[in-house]
Formats: structure tokens, C-alpha cells, sequence
């Protein structure tokens, strides 16, 4: 595509999720873009407005109510509230019942993020527990959702099926130590993602968060993708000596 | 006191939260643009590793410990590491002049850049030249929508027009700048 097509759009202040999708793969257009954003901030537009904008108004819903804080609270007063509303059906029918088991749902859960039963795709963790072991299947996620690990293991990521050609796998991994970001190769069935790393690098009893979530070839980060409305699905990796 | 009042927020925030993390992004927005144009010449790049930043802050924000120390270090050192990140997911090398490594939680970020202080003053001089030869009423929407940062609804009641004519005038305006071959050139000075 042109900067004829986006050229009216960049020049309106009209950059919205698609055409920032567009780029991020065309330079042509990207180096426009720059022009009149870096003239818009020598002009006094520091550019902090649309940058809050981004963060909070396109995407409220990672920064509602997840944190340790107010999220937890907002959570126990709802479950205060159910009980009491139950006992009061309770006292006025005058029955006793037993109330089966509430679904228990997390509170915490990130933009877009998925049912890791129902992902799409399997990501395998294949490893050796140690250099010169055997490689084998150490987990199957996100539908384990969680697994350990040897702070010695060495790891190297599986999709299955492969990606549809002009689609991507994005991994994150995440501890407190290290972070890194991975993308699927090709594949027939079963394709890699990123290469082998070494466990031991995200700390000695880290607990990693792995998201992942298929994209368009072009999308060159897993916040991209969640941003242009990919589901992650979500699991741990505990590294426990 | 402020001291106080920036250990406070550091808590906050670890205890997790919407309002915690707003009120971090507030006290910290500025800093993280800085650090981050470190990284990228390109400000499309830079806004893109600005939000990556920042929701990567709001991942980890229950990882953060305020006994290891305040918040803007961390906030510091998750910049650089996920502006490397972005540049080795890229296969790109960092910009000359960013340290392969950090051994101090990215202290040298907070210095300013070596032409910082030229730019800026240079850049002043001619968007004041730029702005002198305006007309009037595009001198104001200068002033109104960029260097206020109202919004268009604003413009249209201050200046007695309609919203439309606000985002015309401002287009106008933006378009005419980047045209202009003197801060043009400085623009591109800069970025290079």
C-alpha cells in the first residue's frame, strides 16, 4: 500500500490501531509519520496526551481493578455481599439448603486474555533436565497451565499445529530477573519457537509467566498483537531446584 | 516531604491497582519518554516502546518491591531492558551510544543526550521564527492546541469557530511546519 491511501489520515491525526499496523511494515509511510510527529513536538506537543490517551482510554481493561489492592477488595466485597444476599433468601424461605460450589473465577485476568483450555494451539516444552540429558516433554500449555522446572533444564519451545502461513506464534516469557520475547519459525506441524534457552537465567526459583498468542506475520510484539485484538493465553513455568 | 510522598506512591504501587499505577504514570511519564528516546530516532518507534513500557510495568507491577528500592530505578531498568528487547526482536543493534550492558540500573539514561541542550534551544529560535509568520488566528491555534494541549472543542469556544475549522487550522498549521526547510533541517539533524 501507498502513503497516497494513509497520507490524509497521518496528516488528520487519525492513527488508530490499523493504521498503526500499517506502520510498523511500511516505511515509507513510517518515515512520513515521523516528520509530522517530531514538527508536532517542536511545535510543544510533547505528545503525552495521545500517548494517555493509548494507554488508558484504547485499553482500560489490563488497569481495572487487577491488582493486589483495590481488585482483591473489590472481590471481597462482592463475595461479603453474595453471602449475605444468600442468607437473607435463606432466613425468608425458612429452608435449609446447601449451596453447591461457585465457580471460582480469576480475578486477575489481562486484556485479552483467554480460556487456556480453548487455545488454538498447544505450546510444547520439550528440555533436557540438565546438559547432556535426555530431551523430554516437559509440559503441554497453556492447558496444564502450569508447570515445574529445574533451574539447570535446558528449553526449547514447540507450537503445534504450525501457524497458517502469514501467521505467527508470540511468546513472552516473564520473571522478575529476565524477560524475552519469542516468535514461531516455520513448521509442518510442529514448528519452534524462538530457540533453546538456559532456565537458570530468569532466576533460581523464578516464577515464569509464559503468553502467548497467534498474529499476523507482521506484528512485531505480543503487546502489538493484543493491541490489534489477539487473545494470550496465559501459564506458569516454576523453576524449583 | 517530597521524598515522603514519592515512598508513598512507591508502596501504593506495589500493594498493586488501577489508581496506583495511574498515579505512577503520572509521576513517571515524562522520565519513561526520556529514556526511551535513548533507544529509537523514530518517533512512531518511540511511542510504540512507550506503551510497551508501560503495560510491561503494569505486568510486573506486583513483582515490584519497594525494600529493593524506589520505584524509578525499576521503572529505569525495565525501560532499557524492553527497549533492547524491542531492538533485538527487531535485529537491531542499539544506537550508538547505549551501553552494551548495564551494571547500574541504566543510570546513565537519566543524563541528558550530548546535543539535547543545542537542539532545544536552536529548535525554540526557529519555531518562534516559524510562529511570527503566521497569521493570527493560526499563531493562536499554535499556541492553543500544541503547546496547551487543548483539545478541539476547547479551541472552537476560546476562538469563537467550530470544531472543524479547530482540526483544519491545526493540519494547516502542522503541515506548514514540516514544511518549513529550516526546522526541517534541524528536525532532521536531530534524528540523525
Amino acid at each position: 500500500m501507498s502513503l497516497a491511501l494513509f497520507r490524509e489520515r497521518l496528516e488528520a491525526g487519525e492513527v488508530d490501531a490499523q493504521v498503526r499496523a500499517h506502520l510498523r511494515s511500511c516505511d515509507e509511510c513510517r518515515a512520513h509519520y515521523d516528520l509530522l510527529a517530531q514538527t508536532a513536538r517542536a511545535l510543544g506537543d510533547d505528545g503525552a496526551k495521545a500517548e494517555r490517551e493509548r494507554l488508558f482510554l484504547n485499553h482500560p481493561s489490563p488497569l481495572v481493578g487487577e491488582g493486589r489492592g483495590e481488585g482483591a477488595r473489590a472481590g471481597s466485597h462482592r463475595r461479603v455481599l453474595a453471602i449475605a444476599l444468600a442468607a437473607g433468601i435463606l432466613l425468608v424461605a425458612g429452608v435449609s439448603l446447601v449451596l453447591p460450589p461457585r465457580a471460582t473465577t480469576p480475578e486477575v485476568q489481562l486484556r485479552g486474555s483467554g480460556d487456556a483450555t480453548a487455545a488454538p494451539f498447544s505450546l510444547r516444552v520439550y528440555g533436557k533436565d540438565a546438559p547432556g540429558q535426555k530431551v523430554r516433554l516437559i509440559a503441554d500449555l497453556p492447558g496444564a497451565k502450569e508447570a515445574s522446572v529445574n533451574p539447570r533444564a535446558e528449553l526449547q519451545l514447540f507450537v503445534k499445529p504450525a501457524p497458517k502461513p502469514g501467521e505467527v506464534l508470540l511468546v513472552e516469557l516473564r520473571a522478575p530477573l529476565k524477560s524475552a520475547s519469542l516468535r514461531s519459525g516455520p513448521g509442518d506441524d510442529l514448528a519452534p519457537v524462538g530457540s533453546a534457552f538456559g532456565v537458570g537465567g530468569f532466576g533460581p526459583q523464578a516464577r515464569i509467566e509464559v503468553c502467548a498468542a497467534l498474529a499476523p506475520q507482521a506484528t512485531p510484539t505480543l503487546a502489538a498483537a493484543l493491541e490489534a485484538g489477539s487473545t494470550q493465553y496465559c501459564s506458569t513455568l516454576l523453576v524449583t531446584p | 516531604m517530597a521524598e515522603a510522598a514519592t515512598s508513598l506512591l512507591d508502596a501504593r504501587f506495589a500493594r498493586g491497582g488501577r489508581d496506583a499505577f495511574v498515579e505512577a504514570y503520572a509521576a513517571h511519564a515524562r522520565e519513561v519518554r526520556h529514556w526511551v528516546r535513548r533507544f529509537f530516532s523514530s518517533a512512531f518507534e518511540q511511542e510504540e516502546a512507550v506503551q510497551e513500557v508501560w503495560l510491561t510495568a503494569h505486568r510486573m507491577q506486583s513483582l515490584y518491591d519497594p525494600a529493593k528500592g524506589p520505584l524509578k530505578p525499576w521503572l529505569r531498568a525495565l525501560s532499557a531492558n524492553r527497549c533492547r528487547e524491542l531492538l533485538r526482536a527487531a535485529s537491531r543493534r542499539p544506537p550508538v551510544g547505549v551501553p552494551l550492558d548495564d551494571v547500574s540500573d541504566a543510570l546513565w539514561l537519566d543524563a541528558p543526550g550530548p546535543d539535547d541542550a543545542v537542539h532545544s534551544a536552536a529548535l525554540r529560535v526557529e519555531v518562534a521564527r516559524f510562529a511570527a509568520g503566521l497569521p493570527p488566528d493560526e499563531a493562536r491555534v499554535l499556541q492553543l492546541c500544541f503547546v496547551e494541549q487543548r483539545s478541539h472543542a476547547e479551541v472552537a469556544k476560546e476562538l469563537g469557530i467550530d470544531e472543524r475549522r479547530s482540526k483544519y487550522l491545526k493540519q494547516k498549521v502542522l503541515l506548514a511546519a514540516s514544511r518549513d526547510e529550516r526546522l526541517r533541517a534541524l528536525l532532521s539533524e536531530s534524528r540523525s
